[in-house]
């Protein structure tokens, strides 16, 4: 058993997954994309994906996963997804746009190669609104086929939804829409002011503005029996609806990128970040992996409720 | 100080010590050369400073003779192991090249030469290895990235 520093914690290689980012080259441009000009022209060589992937799969790893950027622009994806299941990888996952899967063909090769962990990103429920994030008009369309064709090969695609200023108040829909196309599991993640995006500042609003949106996504779901999960908010801005929201470190995330490597929760764009406010509350570095950097930078701490630590005494006084 | 001294030997234990500046090899090529005495030695490394330690003990009663010539060989080694240490690491690209080449025939029926190829001389990846149009039938175009449709070479 080999063990692999995550952050400041260890961790047996067979529970990390192994998440490459072979390239952030991409076939659409969505309006509240982070990666800049010269990132794009960073792309993994072939064989350092599989360096990189066969030192894992040396110390224990079974769970390789494939981003981007659009992994399946790429040529060698599914040679590498093929090579990393014929060398004992058993969790292979790609996140995907899903436009590609619109060919059948290539949906049958990417299930047939050893994918077995699609993750899509869905943008919203209406081509329109589709087409005007995405900047692609047809995409609403070629996604929704793409989803089928998987579905229709037996797969259980994961849905990624982006939280921004045009999509909180669909969220809801957006969930049902596409439950009613087989899908059962929604990962919320809310859009991240880095890089390119920096300066978009609308695309940001505060959570509490548009957490009715993100509230209703959740009972949407618990009515249709679909799991909805947010992954990037912390959890005073989402009081009551705790069970709703996933813990980063949990999925044990390995990031390998063109330039570096690092755990998903260290990331700039993940959580990792406690304002002065979350001083005294009891689930700093506890349950709460904190708030993101840019929202901090954004908007401050001011929508921070911190549950306080309760002192044993001072507990035992009040149950008297 | 010499390169490589014996710090102490004992003829009756069959004991020798040498040590060694820990800047002159690598330390790959420390293992590997101690590597070669498994059969003969029970070795252990150490430090002390800024010097390696190599103890060995022989398996079998040796004469003092023998356990100084196992210095030569030590340092004969450690040059050997050295050498291909550098050799290795000034072909990596080549290595891994013709590893993935040759993993290519390996990947299953569905493979095709250059699927897995590719500019393996740096870990950034050449164009190439974007590009679609080659690989499926793609009548939409969506493999093509954006920036490509954009502004066409």
């Amino acid at each position: 058993m080999s063990l692999v520093q995550l952050r400041d914690q260890w961790f047996d290689y067979a529970d990390v997954l192994v998440d490459v980012m072979i390239g952030y080259a991409c076939n659409v441009q969505c309006d509240y994309c982070s990666i800049t000009g010269e990132m794009r022209q960073q792309n993994m060589s072939t064989a350092a994906v599989m360096a990189r992937l066969a030192d894992a799969r040396a110390q224990g790893a079974t769970k390789a996963s494939f981003g981007g950027g659009e992994p399946t622009i790429r040529r060698d994806l599914l040679p590498l997804i093929r090579w990393c299941r014929d060398r004992g990888y058993t969790t292979i996952k790609v996140a995907s746009n899903g436009m590609m899967y619109s060919y059948r063909s290539y949906a049958e090769e990417a299930v047939d190669a050893g994918i077995n962990s699609f993750h899509v990103s869905l943008m919203a429920h209406r081509p329109e609104l589709y087409a005007q994030i995405m900047g692609k008009p047809e995409a609403f369309e070629l996604v929704t086929q793409g989803i089928n064709n998987l579905i229709a090969l037996g797969q259980k695609p994961v849905a990624d939804l982006i939280i921004k200023n045009d999509t909180w108040m669909h969220l809801a829909d957006i969930v049902e829409h596409w439950a009613a196309r087989g899908i059962a599991t929604f990962n919320l993640w809310l859009v991240s002011l880095s890089d390119r995006n920096r300066e978009n500042f609308a695309s940001l609003l505060p959570v509490s503005e548009m957490r009715a949106g993100i509230v209703a996504a959740f009972e949407r779901g618990k009515q249709l029996g679909v799991t909805v999960l947010s992954r990037h908010i912390p959890r005073c801005l989402l009081a009551g609806y705790e069970e709703h929201i996933a813990d980063l470190r949990q999925d044990k995330v390995l990031v390998i990128t063109p330039r570096s490597t690092f755990a998903l929760w260290e990331s700039k764009i993940s959580p990792n970040v406690y304002p002065a406010k979350c001083s005294a509350c009891r689930h700093r570095e506890g349950i709460c992996l904190g708030v993101r950097s840019d929202y901090v930078e954004r908007y401050g701490d001011y929508e921070l409720q911190p549950e306080l630590a309760v002192n044993p005494g001072e507990q035992a006084f009040n149950a008297a | 100080m010499d390169q490589l001294q014996i710090e102490s030997i004992d003829p009756v234990a069959s004991t020798v010590t040498f040590s060694l500046d820990h800047e002159l090899y690598p330390r790959d090529a420390l293992y590997a050369a101690a590597y070669v005495f498994l059969d003969r030695a029970y070795v252990l490394l150490d430090r002390a400073g800024d010097r390696y330690l190599v103890h060995l003990r022989a398996k079998q009663a040796l004469p003092e003779a023998e356990l100084r010539a196992f210095g030569g060989e030590l340092a004969n080694e450690l040059l050997a192991q050295t050498l291909r240490h550098r050799v290795v690491k000034a072909n990596q690209s080549l290595i891994e090249q013709i590893t993935a080449l040759a993993i290519t025939g390996a990947v299953g029926a569905r493979s095709r030469a250059g699927e897995i190829a590719g500019d393996t001389s740096s870990d950034v990846g050449s164009s190439e290895e974007t590009a679609a149009a080659e690989f499926l039938d793609d009548p939409l175009g969506l493999g093509t990235p954006w920036q490509d449709k954009k502004d066409p070479v």
